[in-house]
């Protein structure tokens, strides 16, 4: 896990997405204990408020949830609803902007589909 | 009634205000950034709340009590500054027995172990110690103390790079084990953007302002464009700056965006520093006050 | 309590120097006259005024405790007033100790050994009451300790450019402007200020009055802590 803390992007919000990282490739496993705040917090130099936001706002999302007493615990089912989210979140940072980018450049929709056609071809090779 | 409040004070050096009616409050359990550049003034309110030096004017209250000259108030305080005032003969492990008679709030043992992991030795006297680990040492009395309210005036001066990272792990180490309130003052932003809970940035000695850290990243943001657009953008906002490159011109706000108004305007989040430079640009330029 | 281990630490700490500061002294001195007598016999001279040195001495503490110990103990949280306390307390120690410690070593050593004269014999005589003898130099040291100390917070306060210049202007006075008006007027100043110099010293003409330098030494003892009280109330870590 890395911060960087001299960027635009709001601390809370990195702390969020890495964590969110480490429960979607398994690293944390769903029902499992994670690091508590404090220790997120020496780890990563990070004051532990900040890491306290980004971990709020994971419980909001249904990701992480309290157990009073013994710390945040991956939710179950939490793995497919990362996956829900980041499909949407696909669509909205890949595809519609793309889309833009698309008519910004005057391209038909024939192009554009026939370029991602082409994309597939690639990878195969 | 808990915590620091500077209240009003003034400070002029011969034909220099250092400090221009200072207010702000401090309360206890948060870590505070205290940005400046450097002769902001930071070093100056930091020496007055601590007994140092003195006001023209204005009041300093710890935890209600005036802090002036009364070791009540003094001793639920502790300043770490660049200044050295120990011995230069006093080997460190004697400073160490020493803070001790004089705070019994002090760990011999916690300050030795933090010693070792510096590699600091402790057999040394002080005055033979290099610029580095004379800091070091000064770290470790303060962050071995458990006073409510810790001060570190520009704490990193002369420490590579390792023994920087370990200082901020130590200080948030000591933060978990036992909350109290930490002000760092720097002029060395990035480095401390993710420790401080609320920041306070003072220039000219002045208050620019004081606010939780996120709060002011949410406010802070640019929007660039041509010329005409950004100027149409930015009519009735707050703007700290504008930087302008042939026909691009990118213009720095404080305040919420206005979606509907970017139309083609590019807007991207700015990061701590930049804020800092900004706002502090703008104070030069004797504008938003 | 701050003020207990301050105490304890300016004792402590005041202890090597003057440890060394005494084997130097004494032991120089013998072993001076150890070998001028070996190389003259009998005929070798007595040595006088030690405690000459130990007012030096005394001075640099006096000095020393405002230059280094202040910025320290302020730092340790400790009030100007408390720190004024606390000098106060090592200054009547070191006073009382150093003067009680060398009139031991004159009587039972350096008169057995030598002819040894001390500053206060030089000045009075030998006076055979030795409770008089004793206050004196306590009350000497302690007044020069105390001279020092507040010179060192004068300094502070008023910065060393002004602080030098009142020293200058106080040696011109003293060493050029006194004697040449004392010289125009024919002598006329110092017959008037010699006697009063000496009357102040215990010497009269009606014979020692030894009550009027412990007065001497209380009172200026006194002025010169009160002027380090009110200087050091406001004096400002540099």
């Amino acid at each position: 896990m890395k911060i960087d803390a001299g960027s635009e992007k709001p601390i809370f919000v990195q702390i969020a997405e890495q964590i969110e990282d480490s429960v979607f490739t398994g690293v944390f496993q769903e029902e499992e204990k994670i690091p508590s705040t404090n220790e997120i917090a020496v780890l990563l130099n990070i004051n532990p408020h900040t890491v306290l936001k980004g971990m709020n706002r994971l419980v909001e999302e249904g990701i992480i949830y309290k157990r009073r007493g013994l710390g945040m615990f991956v939710q179950a089912g939490a793995v497919e609803k990362i996956r829900t989210k980041r499909r949407d979140a696909f669509f909205q940072q890949y595809v519609a902007s793309m889309i833009q980018e698309a008519e910004k450049l005057g391209m038909t929709k024939d192009q554009v589909i026939a370029m991602v056609e082409r994309g597939y071809e690639d990878e195969r090779n | 009634m808990s915590g620091i409040e500077v209240r009003d004070v003034v400070k002029t050096y011969k034909d220099v205000t250092a400090l221009d009616h200072v207010s702000f409050r401090l309360d206890d359990g948060k870590i505070y950034g205290l940005l400046g550049r450097n002769g902001a003034g930071k070093s100056t309110i930091i020496n007055i709340i601590n007994n140092r030096i003195f006001p023209d004017s204005g009041q300093v209250f710890i935890d209600g009590e005036e802090a002036m000259e009364q070791e009540s108030a003094q001793s639920k305080v502790f300043c770490m500054s660049e200044k050295d005032l120990y011995p230069k003969n006093m080997r460190v492990q004697k400073a160490f027995w020493l803070t001790r008679g004089f705070y019994p709030e002090f760990d011999e043992e916690r300050a030795r172990e933090y010693g070792e992991r510096f590699g600091l030795n402790t057999k040394k006297k002080i005055g033979e110690l290099s610029t580095g680990y004379r800091s070091i040492f000064k770290l470790i009395v303060a962050l071995s103390l458990d006073l409510p309210y810790i001060f570190f005036d520009e704490p990193v001066l002369g420490l590579d790079a390792n023994h920087r990272e370990l200082f901020y792990k130590l200080l948030l180490e000591e933060f978990s084990r036992k909350p109290r309130t930490f002000i760092i003052a720097t002029h060395l932003i990035e480095e401390v953007a993710g420790l401080m809970e609320d920041i306070i940035i003072i220039d000219k000695g002045q208050v620019l302002l004081q606010k939780p850290v996120e709060e002011l990243m949410n406010e802070g943001y640019s929007v660039s464009g041509t010329a005409a657009e950004v100027d149409a953008y930015c009519r009735g906002k707050r703007v700290i700056g504008v930087d302008e490159l042939g026909g691009l011109k990118v213009a720095y706000i404080m305040g919420e965006t206005e979606e509907e108004k970017l139309g083609r305007l590019a807007v991207s989040a700015m990061n701590l520093q930049k804020l800092f430079v900004k706002l502090t640009e703008q104070n030069e330029r004797g504008e938003g006050r | 309590m701050k003020l207990k281990t301050a105490i304890q630490y300016q004792l402590t700490d005041l202890g090597k120097p003057m440890a060394i500061f005494y084997a130097v002294l004494y032991g120089g001195a013998l072993a001076v006259t150890a070998i001028a007598m070996y190389l003259m016999g009998d005929e070798a001279g007595g040595f006088s005024g030690l405690d000459v040195s130990s007012i030096i001495f005394l001075m640099f503490c006096g000095v020393y405790a405002f230059l280094e110990d202040f910025q320290f103990f302020i730092q340790n949280g400790l009030t100007r007033r408390t720190i004024f306390q606390c000098q106060m307390t090592l200054f009547l120690i070191a006073a009382v100790f150093m003067g009680t410690f060398e009139l031991l070593v004159e009587s039972l050593i350096l008169n057995n050994i030598t002819e040894y004269v001390s500053m206060f014999d030089l000045i009075y005589g030998t006076d055979p009451v030795i409770l008089v003898k004793w206050l004196w130099r306590i009350g000497m040291y302690f007044m020069v300790t105390n001279l020092a100390f507040l010179s060192s917070i004068l300094q502070n306060r008023i910065g060393k450019r002004a602080f030098v210049l009142i020293l200058i202007a106080l040696g011109l006075i003293l060493v050029v402007l006194l004697p040449a008006v004392n010289n125009f007027l024919d002598g006329a100043v110092a017959d008037r200020i010699l006697p009063i110099l000496l009357a102040v010293m215990g010497i009269t003409e009606n014979g020692l009055q030894m009550l009027y330098p412990f007065l001497t030494f209380l009172g200026l003892s006194a002025v010169f802590m009160a002027g380090s009280y009110c200087l050091i109330r406001r004096a400002e870590v540099k």
